[in-house]
């Protein structure tokens, strides 16, 4: 059973007639995720992937095409039900206002919640269980301002497990984050797909990270699906050079027979 | 926080008997005490308590709304597109100011979100440029109006319309006027959790389950209303809807549930501090509530403003 199928997706900024031409940003864009899969969305700068992000949580609309969830049009939901299956986690906080930590993930309690959204002892229970496991039980209390990159990431991350989705949404999860934290937060999201079953779709430019992590790919450049299939499969230095527009190598290392991936910057 | 919330109640209570009790005659039970306190007196600190909670709370909404922490009815517009409204139904003898003043303010406030919208994105930082212009703009337009026709009716008085100042009403039209305010803002404050959401931004609020053009609009269009109404009633009082949320903020964080409803309570208390001031110190004459919220309110403005300058380049 496929949790998400998006089919044949057109998707442009501004009115679609505005000066008379259109600049599609998204085209022509199908693809399915299966319950519990996972699948890495890689490719250059402006390519669209944040854009299809924002399409699958239901924050723009398809031009045409359409988006289905568990098999049901994403426009004949209502954005709290979606919220309730898929959540998104964003790059960065972007508030002028400062929550604190705890504040900031009870935010993701909000489509599940009465209305005015005042926390029952369950959702204690929940919140706390979500603190510890992101590891942010001892800095409930903080403003998010006040914290770190890696700490406000691992904050937008429990915001969305507070969401309970069935998909998660990653927009590049270790950016900025040291070696550490990013293996955290990898294992983390990992155990969270073994425990309860959740798909996800992850943006990342770490390509090695991608190799490693995601057994299926899918590479877009301006705005179109360049390539898609399994990683240890189709994945070689051509394809990443009609990617990224610069050579780069599929390497084998000779000790450890893992793959990886270098590309010559200098 | 519970403490917070319950001290500041009790003073307030505090604030309402002292506002009771002070004024430009001494209360004489045995003359005339109770007829100035119950006509006079409870009607002027009942209107001055509503329309700070309207202030402050539309300066509330707003703020977290265009996440903009300068958003203020006043410096937008609004409040000068209201006063603009009512002003030119009485200089042309309509009257209906209600009607006139909510249609003057969402007038504006379309124009300041027309002219601060980039590909359908509000700019926080053009809005607040958009706004103050718009407001300089109705502003000189309301005080050539008000120059012109100025004697000819009572309620037109300069000082009234710009500087906000209040009046005794007969219980006739304070009533309905107290019981709008209250329906109004009892609506708003259903919003509260929403514009935590919002407040987070736009993409946050939407991928979190809000549907964030209908919500923004319905919002938008009840802060004008609500603006419409204070300013009809009171002038434009200026400073009050930027101050007062920012108080409420520092005092009870950023947790809308709380602070919306926090900003109301201090915004009425404010005003009516400022009007018992105003109509006590140099009694009988008046100052206008506007010119005393003013005096606390731009000191606290450019703190803010030097505060934030970061974020507005």
């Amino acid at each position: 059973m496929n949790i998400l199928s998006v089919k044949n997706i057109h998707f442009s900024y501004g009115s679609a007639n505005g000066n008379g031409h259109k600049k599609f940003s998204l085209q022509n864009i199908s693809f399915d995720i299966p319950s519990g899969g996972l699948l890495g969305i890689c490719g250059p700068n402006g390519s669209g992937k944040s854009t299809l992000l924002r399409l699958l949580c239901g924050a723009l609309s398809p031009r045409a095409g359409e988006i289905l969830l568990n098999g049901k049009p994403l426009n004949q939901i209502t954005h709290k039900q979606i919220a309730c299956d898929i959540a998104l986690v964003p790059q960065e906080i972007s508030s002028v206002f400062s929550l604190t930590v705890e504040q900031m993930v009870c935010l993701g309690f909000y489509p599940r919640t009465s209305w005015f959204g005042w926390r029952t002892a369950v959702y204690n229970d929940t919140l706390k269980n979500i603190l510890i496991l992101t590891d942010l039980w001892d800095m409930r209390h903080r403003l998010t301002s006040h914290l770190s990159g890696g700490e406000r990431r691992r904050v937008l991350l429990a915001r969305a497990l507070a969401q309970d989705p069935k998909l998660l949404l990653l927009d590049e999860p270790t950016a900025h984050l040291d070696p550490r934290h990013q293996m955290e937060i990898v294992q983390l999201i990992e155990k969270l797909r073994k425990q309860k079953n959740l798909s996800v779709i992850t943006v990342l430019h770490d390509l090695n990270l991608a190799l490693d992590w995601c057994p299926e790919i899918m590479f877009m450049k301006e705005g179109r699906v360049l390539a898609k299939g399994k990683t240890k499969e189709f994945l070689t230095s051509e394809l990443l050079e009609r990617t990224y527009d610069i050579p780069g190598d599929m390497m084998t290392d000779s000790r450890t027979n893992q793959r990886f991936i270098h590309f010559t910057t200098l | 926080m519970t403490n917070k919330i319950m001290g500041l109640l009790l003073v307030g209570m505090g604030a309402v008997l002292w506002s009771l009790h002070t004024g430009s005659v001494d209360l004489d039970w045995h003359k005339n005490g109770s007829s100035i306190l119950f006509q006079i007196r409870v009607p002027r600190v009942l209107m001055a308590g509503m329309v700070g909670a309207l202030l402050a709370s539309v300066g509330c909404t707003l703020q977290a709304l265009f996440r903009n922490p300068l958003a203020d009815p006043y410096l937008l517009g609004i409040s000068s597109g209201a006063a603009l409204g009512a002003v030119t139904g009485l200089a042309l003898g309509i009257f209906f100011p209600v009607p006139l003043a909510c249609l003057g303010a969402i007038a504006t406030l379309a124009i300041v979100l027309y002219l601060s919208k980039i590909e359908s994105m509000i700019s926080v930082t053009l809005v607040i440029l958009a706004g103050v212009a718009v407001h300089s703009f109705t502003s000189a337009i309301l005080t050539l109006i008000l120059s012109q026709v100025s004697g000819k009716h009572e309620t037109t008085g300069i000082f009234f319309w710009l500087l906000g100042s209040l009046d005794t009403l007969p219980y006739k039209t304070l009533i309905p006027f107290v019981m709008g305010s209250v329906l109004g803002l009892l609506f708003l404050f259903f919003w509260a959790p929403a514009l935590n959401l919002l407040a987070q931004g736009e993409e946050t609020a939407q991928s979190l389950g809000i549907p964030v053009e209908k919500t923004k609009w319905i919002l938008v269009l009840l802060c004008a209303l609500l603006t419409g109404f204070a300013v009809t009633f009171n002038g434009m009082i200026p400073f009050v809807g930027l101050i007062v949320p920012h108080a409420a903020r520092l005092i009870f964080g950023h947790d809308h549930r709380v602070t919306l409803p926090m900003s109301a309570f201090l915004g009425a208390m404010l005003v009516m501090l400022a009007d018992t001031v105003g109509r006590s110190v140099l009694s009988p004459q008046e100052i206008p509530t506007g010119v005393i919220t003013a005096l606390a309110g731009a000191p606290f403005f450019i703190i803010i403003l030097r505060r934030e300058r970061k974020k507005l380049l």
